[in-house]
């Protein structure tokens, strides 16, 4: 007998529905995958033979041929044991084919018969949901991650004898219960907060405008400064992820195999810090599968990269892509795919190789040369990418111990933050950018008028400190911003003056 | 300028590596004139030369070295100055060692009428910086010629400040003309071209040799009738720049620093020692006789606001903007700004790790 089950596969961030045939006929005991399996797939055989066994059903003691559809890619995982042993039950006659219509099954099994979590589940229900499915079933371990997910019917059973029985409409059970986004990401929280940190109130500015206009950042300043911490601080005042921003994300975390399985659905905006030693692959994403790396998990979020040039020269260099593109392509033998990387950069480093130049701490013992070599590390390009470069200096005794005012706290900065990024939201309406770090050309001479004050002024800056040209278009998205968190429609004289502020490496003291 | 063979073959044996000017008086003496030497080096015969200068002399004669010196002087505003040519400087005289020869390309009338060396350490702070920049342009600004080394540093802040402000420059090279060191100063030395001269004593072609540098440093001091030390360690160049100068009877001035400073150290125990304490740029014209305060410090007009700001920086301090914030209502924002709007408008400087610190040049109202 035939039978056929449909079950979900991953290419990059979408999924693409594999179907799984089972074909039982007579003569000798043969168990043949085909259809491309690798090695996971064809050790199912093992798992799928021993959890129908002891589910209480019978193993067919004949030919038994599966086939995985399209026959021409790669299948990979254990996603499809449980869709095979369901097909084999169908093919066997246990199960009635007309039951298992337009039903979706993904899902490992174990020797008894057990339904275990999978990896990339939410992205496979999205894809299913669009092709028309009207019924999923799923391990039980995955269920968190489609709890936000509209329009299909989600049902997680224990185990393989308890789903034939739900099949066969002899046990009743729930599907997953429909969580509203709004419920879930607001409870999100626990980061350090920015009332923790004293002093530092010209970085947390910075801070601010950054989250407030996703604008990358560069910190300065020697050890000791509070630099890391500083960044920690920074997802407590990023604005709410949106439904489709949170979908995105948790759909990569799914695939990279790294979502928290209390939670299911990423409902903040990952904080990636990968360690200097990353290699350009961790960083862009690779392996044999063709991975998503940080950049791509740190998508709608913040990318902390600390001590900024102890990096490898190809792995900074591989950030100018996606930095640009919002989206990178990891290529590879098999396979070719294209990850989301819209992300916000957040770099540390000192301004020397002692760390001192600048401060008011220590003397700093280092040649011009040496810090120009210092400095060289990390390529004009890539520095050019970067609108916010500020310089932090260790905190003076006085404010450590909190004699001075306290500090604002991280929700206050948020609500303002969120302000500005709804103003922006009005702006870029339709036209595919959400904040003003990503505006091009056409959209800063569209957005980015100056009153004639902010014009003076800004031509006055470029005259008497030097600025380099390039400088030009970054102070002008800043000033943006700096203006939306004012609430002002037009640029004025005391946001570009702020905003040039922000423009450290172009003075001529480096 | 054309020379003649003769006057060629001058220069290139005066630029044998290991020729001091009592050797070239003593051959010239010996053999009449400078062809007769080379003559006598490339002939077999023994000439009573010592062997480790006659190798040398061979080599300063060479085919190649010919073509170097012709291609040099071919190019425009470039002399080369044999000792007692009428180019050469007088104020070589005081040298103990003056060199055989020395290469100039700018105005080299400049060389004789004298100026203030502004001389430091190539590691210095932003204070070294700003004082060696002001300095340079109240000379410049009273028509006396700044000269420096040309190193990285104190040298080039002075240099640049002086073409900045319509001066004339000397940059004294360790190392041939046509060979730039230090790399990024190129630019410097070709405005240096323009309105001042470049000097070096070296053969062009000659690398930056770590010695070729305290032998210059006695054409500095030796250029010029007062010797400024801005900023210097204890174990800078510059302290030679200094014995040189009292070996040939120069004023040294020095520029006082913390004491707590490591680059101060030396011009603050010059000052012990008896050296000109500068403490304005009126100090320094007084050694040249000139009164300063040729135009009043311009007045600037501030704010009550920035008035209020200029009151917390003292002066000759470096203040974060987060220490500015702790003495003023104003938030980080609006104070960013605002330190942006004064920066632009001159009141106030920035420096490294973004500090700011007050413009003393100016009078604010």
């Amino acid at each position: 007998m035939l039978s056929k089950v449909i079950s979900y596969a991953l290419s990059g961030v979408d999924g693409f529905p594999v179907t799984v045939e089972t074909y039982i006929s007579g003569g000798l005991f043969c168990y043949d995958t085909v259809g491309l399996p690798d090695a996971a797939v064809k050790e199912s055989r093992e798992r799928v033979r021993s959890a129908i066994k002891n589910s209480g059903f019978e193993m067919p003691s004949t030919r038994i041929t599966v086939n995985l559809a399209p026959a021409d890619l790669k299948k990979e995982g254990s996603v499809y044991d449980l869709p095979i042993a369901v097909s084999l039950l169908a093919a066997s006659g246990q199960l009635f084919s007309a039951l298992l219509k337009d039903t979706v099954f993904i899902g490992e099994l174990s020797l008894s018969g057990e339904i275990r979590p999978v990896s990339g589940v939410m992205p496979m229900i999205i894809s299913a949901r669009k092709d028309g499915c009207k019924r999923a079933v799923l391990p039980p371990g995955n269920a968190a991650e489609v709890r936000c997910i509209e329009g299909i019917e989600c049902y997680c059973p224990d185990n393989l004898a308890k789903l034939v029985r739900f099949l066969q409409n002899e046990l009743p059970l729930e599907p997953v219960e429909c969580t509203p986004w709004s419920s879930i990401s607001a409870c999100a929280e626990a980061f350090t907060d920015f009332s923790q940190i004293k002093g530092q109130h010209g970085a947390k500015r910075a801070m601010e405008i950054a989250a407030a206009g996703s604008h990358n950042l560069l910190m300065l300043g020697p050890p000791g400064s509070g630099k890391t911490m500083l960044a920690r601080a920074l997802p407590s005042i990023l604005p709410r992820l949106t439904f489709e921003e949170a979908m995105e994300v948790t759909k990569i975390h799914s695939i990279a195999g790294c979502l928290d399985s209390s939670r299911g659905i990423v409902d903040t905006r990952p904080f990636r810090s990968p360690h200097h030693t990353a290699s350009a692959p961790a960083l862009t994403g690779g392996g044999i599968k063709a991975r998503p790396g940080e950049v791509s998990l740190a998508h709608n979020g913040v990318l902390f990269l600390d001590e900024f040039p102890e990096y490898s020269r190809i792995a900074l260099e591989a950030l100018r892509q996606p930095l640009e593109d919002g989206v990178v392509t990891v290529s590879r033998v098999n396979t070719t795919v294209t990850y989301p990387a819209r992300f916000m950069l957040v770099a540390s480093m000192n301004p020397c190789p002692c760390g001192y130049y600048g401060s008011k701490v220590k003397q700093c013992k280092c040649t011009p040369t040496q810090i120009q070599r210092y400095l060289g590390r990390v390529s004009g390009p890539l520095v050019d990418r970067i609108d916010l470069q500020i310089e932090v200096d260790a905190v003076s005794y006085d404010s450590l111990r909190g004699t001075s005012a306290p500090e604002e706290p991280s929700h206050v900065i948020r609500e303002r933050v969120q302000q500005a990024r709804l103003v922006q939201q009005e702006r870029f309406k339709d036209s595919g950018i959400f904040a003003n770090a990503h505006m091009t050309a056409r959209e800063i001479s569209r957005f980015c008028v100056l009153s004639k004050d902010a014009d003076t002024l800004l031509k006055q800056a470029f005259d008497n400190l030097k600025m380099s040209a390039r400088a030009y278009s970054r102070i002008l998205k800043i000033a943006r911003t700096v203006a939306d968190l004012a609430h002002e429609e037009k640029i004025g004289a005391e946001h570009i003056a702020e905003a040039i502020r922000y423009r450290s490496l172009d003075r001529k003291y480096w | 300028m054309d020379y003649s063979t003769e006057e060629q073959l001058n220069i290139l044996l005066a630029s044998a590596a290991g020729m001091t000017a009592k050797r070239f008086d003593a051959l010239i003496a010996r053999f009449g004139s400078a062809r007769e030497v080379f003559r006598q080096v490339t002939a077999d015969a023994d000439a009573g030369i010592p062997a480790r200068l006659e190798q040398d002399i061979r080599r300063a004669g060479s085919r190649e070295q010919l073509k170097k010196l012709a291609d040099f002087l071919h190019a425009s505003n470039s002399y080369a100055a044999c000792m007692g040519s009428s180019l050469y400087p007088d104020c070589f005289a005081d040298i103990d060692q003056p060199p055989p020869v020395i290469f100039v390309q700018g105005d080299i009338s400049l060389l004789s009428r004298g100026g203030a060396a502004v001389i430091g350490s190539r590691h210095c702070t932003a204070y070294g910086r700003r004082t060696a920049a002001a300095m340079a342009k109240a000379l410049a600004e009273n028509g006396i010629t700044v000269i420096s080394g040309g190193a990285r540093g104190i040298d080039t802040a002075a240099l640049e400040s002086a073409l900045e402000n319509g001066g004339k420059a000397i940059a004294v090279l360790g190392c041939g003309l046509d060979v730039t060191y230090p790399n990024e100063n190129a630019a410097l030395f070709a405005s240096v071209r323009r309105s001042g001269a470049v000097v070096s004593e070296f053969m062009p072609g000659t690398p930056p040799y770590p010695s070729n540098f305290p032998r210059r440093n006695r054409i500095v001091s030796a250029l010029s009738d007062c010797v400024l030390v801005v900023e210097a360690g204890d174990r800078s160049g510059t302290l030679t720049t200094v014995r040189w100068a009292q070996e040939q009877g120069r004023e040294i001035a020095c520029i006082p620093g913390s004491i707590y400073s490591p680059q101060s150290a030396v011009p603050n125990r010059l000052i012990r020692d008896g050296a000109r304490m500068i403490t304005c740029e009126a100090d320094l014209l007084g050694v040249f006789g000139k009164t300063a305060a040729s135009a009043p410090r311009p007045v600037v007009k501030v704010s009550e606001q920035e008035r209020q700001i200029l009151a917390m920086l003292s002066p000759g301090e470096d203040f974060s903007l987060d220490e500015i914030s702790q003495r003023c209502n104003n938030s980080a924002g609006q104070l960013a700004s605002l330190l942006t709007m004064m920066e632009l408008r001159g009141i106030i400087l920035r420096g490294p790790g973004g500090l700011y610190s007050v413009n003393t040049q100016n009078e604010y109202q």
